[in-house]
């Protein structure tokens, strides 16, 4: 059993499996550590900004309290509030000046002088909403550990220690981003044998399934230890070299489970990560060698595996009832398996994986190979177009035909479409529910809203509105007469607005469901401006401070009046667009607060046209660039395996460059009629089982500031903002995409087939391919921003280019789709160029 | 001039597989290119055709170079089974040649009929036994009516049946003018197409003409073994050995009929009679195998 394993180990080894694995965790730990080299100086700017919101807030109670306290309004509790906030305010300017002057090391004492300072305040009745007391408790425990390991405080959100840099790579590293780079290297272990035979030498052999099989898995175990081995070493390895930086493994790292904070160390914390990231380890390779004994190809095993997988993550991540270690997918879920169930339960996770990797594995041993086939082909096929020959059509059209019906012929491609529509299927029936259920949640909040105004607040304004009026019958002060008809004008205009707001809610209610949308859209408006405080005095309590949201609610305003004017169709759910100038605090309340938001005001509509908009939004085209760029961009290392192919193609009266063209063509041509139809499919899925959807629904384009402040500008500011915006129809927007993805996908193919001149085997060139493509648009944002627009990385990012995003990002114009189409053309054309040439030098040569 | 090889030196490393060679094939010849395995036989026809560059050298095959991809209307080269896609049928590789070479779906079932292909055209590839790929190569390779064949090894996998169907086509092709260059190990097969040999040794080139090596060996079980050595040794006859009543022989000049009538002369009865033809495997013995 040993020699086998050592046999696997060596196949993994010669076939440098382990190789790439190092390659990949190396690049990425390297790219990590050189772009957070790259943010330190701001460390200090970053790190005085968090504090700006606690600053404001910390001003604005003083200044509340202040001009209460020179009115004497306050009582014996405002007098101590105010006392309290006056220390606040001295300890979070020693703390402030701590960060300035870079004494890190003091700052977590002044941070503590700060939190007790503000618990004195809280304890005597104020209300200090930056920090509730998830935030409290996470800042109280966390400096707590700092103070008590003489900590200073670091750049956590770009770490260049060792400690915090590894947990910082771990996230991606030791979570589902790290199961499936495993899955994808690893993953023709068992099905390569089978597909080259190999299996039978094994199998005549005097070794037992069982023992061939067992070793695979041993193999596998293997090489995620040296996965987690080596991404621990060069995580920790990296900083150390490169940086000043001791390693602190009591560093602290703070969960939060529900309402529990708990503290715990660097070094606690990656081992719990770890323990995860076994667990999950094992039930992703075994299902890998449970799908590999049940399909013959590689391709599909991946497919179907790396399908299975992440359906399962997405499914168990939207339903809260099967998120339990039970559920073979709840172990997928590692970056949220620790806030949700805490430290204690991973011993747990990591038992029940164990026990699912041995069922996974039991199963393996037990089925009989199977030759699975996704779709199933007879192994008698007619010969295309009745058999004739096409010789007048040229070489280069006879290449092209010959790639098509080698694609045809392989079946891959049936099965990656049969795949893909049935996550398009999977993916409209989900996006039908969740229309569904926000807009039935989104009226019955209305309906609520004015049960709640007509049954509570109406009745206790109106009995407050009464007291007033009875104690100013018996009031003999003139101040306080005057006071009290204050309070008695300011509760008649708030009854009367609540009136309104009723009406106005009511009206629209019924206006929705008789499909008029102008009443609907009108409530919209109000309750914007209640919401923005546009109202005077007496409904500020029922109005929210918008702070950070101007241009959030300028846009919605603006969007709202857009939809009322050209009587379009509501989407649901919320009255805001959610918008890239949002500003949310970056403390955990913030966090929670936002994506709270995002889920009360993030449209979802399953209508034909607002389908192919998530298509975008969600990303899927550049999922399915991937997976078509296995099926396509193998190019010429795909005839080099161990069928040498190309010596046939060789040994035809066809140049090498033609090859090159007529692949290429081929590939493009493909990909350009996939994405057409899943596009067309995605539309007409929507159009009939939902509603075809509204070709001038506003979607916000962001302009430039540059744009923004020219003398011309013509788009729409919101108060108090430097950046405009202004819409475009949702159908103009689409048409935009359409012509990037297009772009884009047949850049990516070309890139691919380009590289398979020089790459020998496939899996160099889709490494080398990803490689390229995720480096060159990091590498355009990120290095050479001002020459971003140049860059055809920069146009993948298909949403953000055509929203203007990445444009208002870099304060760059150019960024958009014209020349990003501009861009994505001429540097294909020029890849195929000089592949072009590289094979004709080659014959010359 | 069909071929014309000169000066080719290629090294892997620092192992020389072909030394200096050179040599021609001229029009409506039939050679054959032998040597032990690793011997660099297929190393030399890919470099003839122009699938592997040479470290120096000139080759010419009609007075172009290999380089042009042209020189394939006018050549086929019929290489191992790995150059066939799995997933396509047999009848997709060959529409994909008569689309390049502009041949029509009658030729294409022509040649399949000619070589024996023809039934199982349709059949994924990955689903034939050696043989039948073999058949494939061979459909697609005779299917431009190439003036030059390079075949390696065609006769690998192939019954007997198969294998005297191909000799016969082989033969076929030669009257119809077209010029031939194969490797194969099969020695007694080469002798039957070609007395032309190109024995490829450390690299380089013997080229021999085994037709003065070729002679015919007997196996005659008679009924009386002291009269017939007589008669034999009268004639001139090699005995090479005796074994019970089988007298064992060779003989380059006499024909079978001389000997039936000197043995009939002696009244010696001929039980059985089986015969063999030696020429280049005995060459081949004393060149690669002798001294070991």
């Amino acid at each position: 059993m040993i020699k086998l394993i050592l046999f696997e180990l060596k196949k993994l080894f010669k076939t440098k499996k382990l190789l790439y694995i190092i390659a990949i965790i190396t690049l990425f730990n390297v790219y990590q550590y050189t772009y957070h080299a790259t943010q330190a100086d701001e460390m200090v700017d970053r790190l005085y900004e968090d504090t700006e919101p606690l600053m404001s807030a910390v001003n604005r109670i003083e200044r509340d309290l202040g001009e209460k306290r020179a009115n004497q309004q306050l009582g014996d509790m405002g007098l101590a509030q105010s006392d309290a906030v006056k220390e606040m305010k001295s300890d979070l300017q020693d703390l402030r000046s701590a960060i300035y002057s870079e004494e890190f090391g003091v700052a977590p004492k002044f941070e503590q002088a700060f939190l007790h300072s503000l618990q004195d305040y809280l304890n005597v009745g104020g209300e200090f909403t930056v920090l509730n007391w998830v935030g409290l408790d996470y800042a109280l425990e966390k400096n707590a550990w700092m103070i008590e390991h003489d900590l200073a405080v670091e750049d956590e959100t770009y770490p260049l220690s060792p400690h915090l840099f590894l947990t910082d790579s771990s996230e991606w590293l030791f979570g589902i981003s790290g199961v499936i780079l495993l899955v994808l290297i690893l993953g023709n272990i068992l099905s390569a044998e089978r597909e080259q035979h190999t299996w039978f030498t094994l199998k005549t052999q005097p070794i037992t399934k069982s023992h061939i099989i067992l070793s695979k898995y041993m193999a596998l175990m293997l090489s995620l230890l040296c996965y987690m081995l080596y991404t621990i070493i060069i995580g920790i390895l990296i900083p150390l070299v490169f940086g000043d930086f001791e390693l602190i493994l009591n560093y602290p790292h703070v969960l939060v489970k529900g309402d529990e904070v708990v503290g715990i160390s660097t070094l606690h914390y990656v081992s719990l990560k770890i323990s995860l990231f076994v667990g999950a380890g094992l039930i992703a390779l075994s299902f890998l060698l449970f799908i590999s004994i049940l399909f013959k190809s590689t391709f599909n095993t991946l497919m179907v595996s790396i399908f299975v997988l992440l359906s399962g993550y997405f499914l168990t991540d939207s339903i809260p009832a099967i998120q339990t270690p039970l559920n073979i997918f709840q172990h997928l879920r590692l970056d949220k398996i620790l806030s949700e169930t805490g430290s204690d339960a991973v011993w747990t996770y990591l038992l029940f994986a164990v026990v699912w990797s041995a069922v996974l594995i039991i199963m393996t041993l037990s089925l009989p190979e199977k030759s699975g086939r996704l779709i199933q082909f007879t192994t008698v096929r007619k010969s295309f177009h009745s058999g004739q020959t096409h010789p007048t059509k040229g070489r280069l059209w006879n290449v092209v035909v010959f790639e098509w019906r080698k694609l045809l012929r392989k079946g891959h491609m049936i099965n990656v479409l049969t795949f893909t529509l049935i996550v398009i299927v999977g993916g409209y029936f989900f996006l039908h529910h969740a229309e569904t259920k926000k807009e039935t949640t989104y009226i019955d909040g209305l309906n609520q809203e004015v049960n709640g105004i007509q049954r509570e607040l109406i009745p206790i304004f109106e009995e407050s509105l009464a007291g007033y009026k009875a104690e100013l019958e018996h009031a003999d002060d003139d101040i306080y007469q005057e006071e009290l008809h204050d309070y008695i004008e300011g509760h008649e205009e708030a009854i009367h607005l609540y009136q309104k707001q009723v009406a106005v809610i009511q009206k629209g209610i019924k206006g929705y469901e008789s499909e008029n949308w102008k009443p609907f859209y009108e409530q919209q408006l109000f309750r914007i401006k209640l919401f923005n405080g546009e109202f005077d005095e007496p409904l500020n309590h029922i109005g929210h401070s918008f702070t950070g949201m101007e241009f959030q609610s300028g846009v919605s305003l603006k969007k709202t009046k857009w939809l009322m004017e050209r009587d379009i169709q509501p989407i649901f759910p919320g009255d805001y667009t959610l918008t890239i100038h949002d500003e949310w605090p970056g403390t955990p309340q913030g966090e929670i607060a936002r994506a709270d938001w995002e889920g009360q005001n993030h449209k979802v509509n399953a209508s034909g046209l607002y389908s192919l908009f998530h298509f975008y939004e969600y990303y899927i085209y550049l999922a399915l660039i991937v997976l078509f760029l296995f099926l396509l961009g193998t190019g010429m290392s795909s005839e080099r395996g161990k069928q040498s192919t190309i010596h046939f193609l060789r040994t035809q009266p066809i140049s090498g460059s033609t090859l090159f063209l007529g692949k290429v063509i081929c590939s493009a041509l493909v990909v350009t009629g996939i994405f057409l139809g899943v596009v067309l499919f995605i539309f007409l899925l929507g159009a009939i089982f939902n509603r075809l959807g509204d070709w001038n629904y506003p979607i916000l384009h962001y302009d430039t500031l540059s744009e923004s402040t020219a003398v011309d500008y013509t788009g729409f500011i919101a108060d108090d903002q430097s950046y405009g915006f202004h819409f475009i129809p949702l159908g103009n927007y689409l048409l935009q995409c359409l012509i990037l993805l297009f772009l884009a996908a047949v850049f990516v193919m070309v890139m691919a087939n380009f590289l398979s001149l020089w790459a020998k085997n496939t899996t160099a060139v889709m490494t080398l391919t990803l490689i390229i493509v995720i480096g060159g648009y990091v590498g355009s944002i990120e290095y050479i921003s001002e020459w971003a627009y140049l860059s055809p990385f920069t146009y993948l990012d298909i949403m953000k280019v055509a929203n203007g995003a990445l444009a208002t990002q870099f304060d760059q114009s150019l960024i958009n789709s014209y020349v990003g189409s501009v861009s994505l053309g001429v540097s294909a054309l020029v890849l195929i160029a000089l592949g072009y040439v590289k094979e004709k030098m080659k014959r010359k040569a | 001039m069909v071929l014309h090889v000169t000066g080719l030196n290629k090294s892997y490393g620092k192992e020389k597989v072909l030394d200096n060679l050179s040599f021609n094939i001229k029009e409506n010849q039939i050679v054959a290119l032998v040597g032990p395995n690793g011997s660099g036989k297929t190393t030399l026809l890919n470099i003839i055709t122009g699938l592997l560059e040479a470290d120096a050298g000139d080759i010419k095959l009609f007075n172009m170079s290999p380089k042009n991809p042209d020189i394939f209307k006018q050549i086929s080269y019929m290489q191992d089974n790995s150059v066939l896609y799995d997933y396509l049928t047999g009848y997709d590789h060959l529409q994909f040649i008569g689309d390049i070479q502009g041949c029509t779906k009658q030729q294409i079932l022509t040649a399949a009929e000619r070589v024996g292909s023809a039934h199982y055209l349709n059949k994924k590839v990955s689903k034939y036994s050696l043989g039948m790929k073999q058949h494939l190569l061979l459909t697609m390779a005779i299917l431009n009516n190439p003036k030059l064949l390079i075949m390696d090894e065609p006769l690998n996998g192939l019954d007997p049946t198969s294998t005297i169907r191909i000799r016969n086509l082989l033969l076929d092709l030669h009257k119809e003018g077209t010029s031939i260059l194969l490797s194969s190990h099969n020695l007694s097969e080469i002798d039957r197409v070609t007395s032309h040999i190109l024995f490829l040794k450390n690299g380089r080139l013997i080229e021999e003409d085994i037709s003065k090596y070729l002679h015919a060996l007997y196996m005659i079980q008679v009924s009386h073994v002291k009269e017939a050595v007589e008669a034999l040794e009268n004639m001139g006859v090699h005995i090479d050995h005796i074994e019970g009543n089988t007298v064992h022989i060779s003989t380059h000049d006499h024909s079978i009929q001389d000997i039936f009538l000197k043995l009939a002369e002696k009244q010696v009865d001929i039980l059985d009679i089986s015969k063999k033809i030696a020429g280049s495997e005995e060459r081949y013995q004393t060149l690669f195998t002798e001294g070991i």
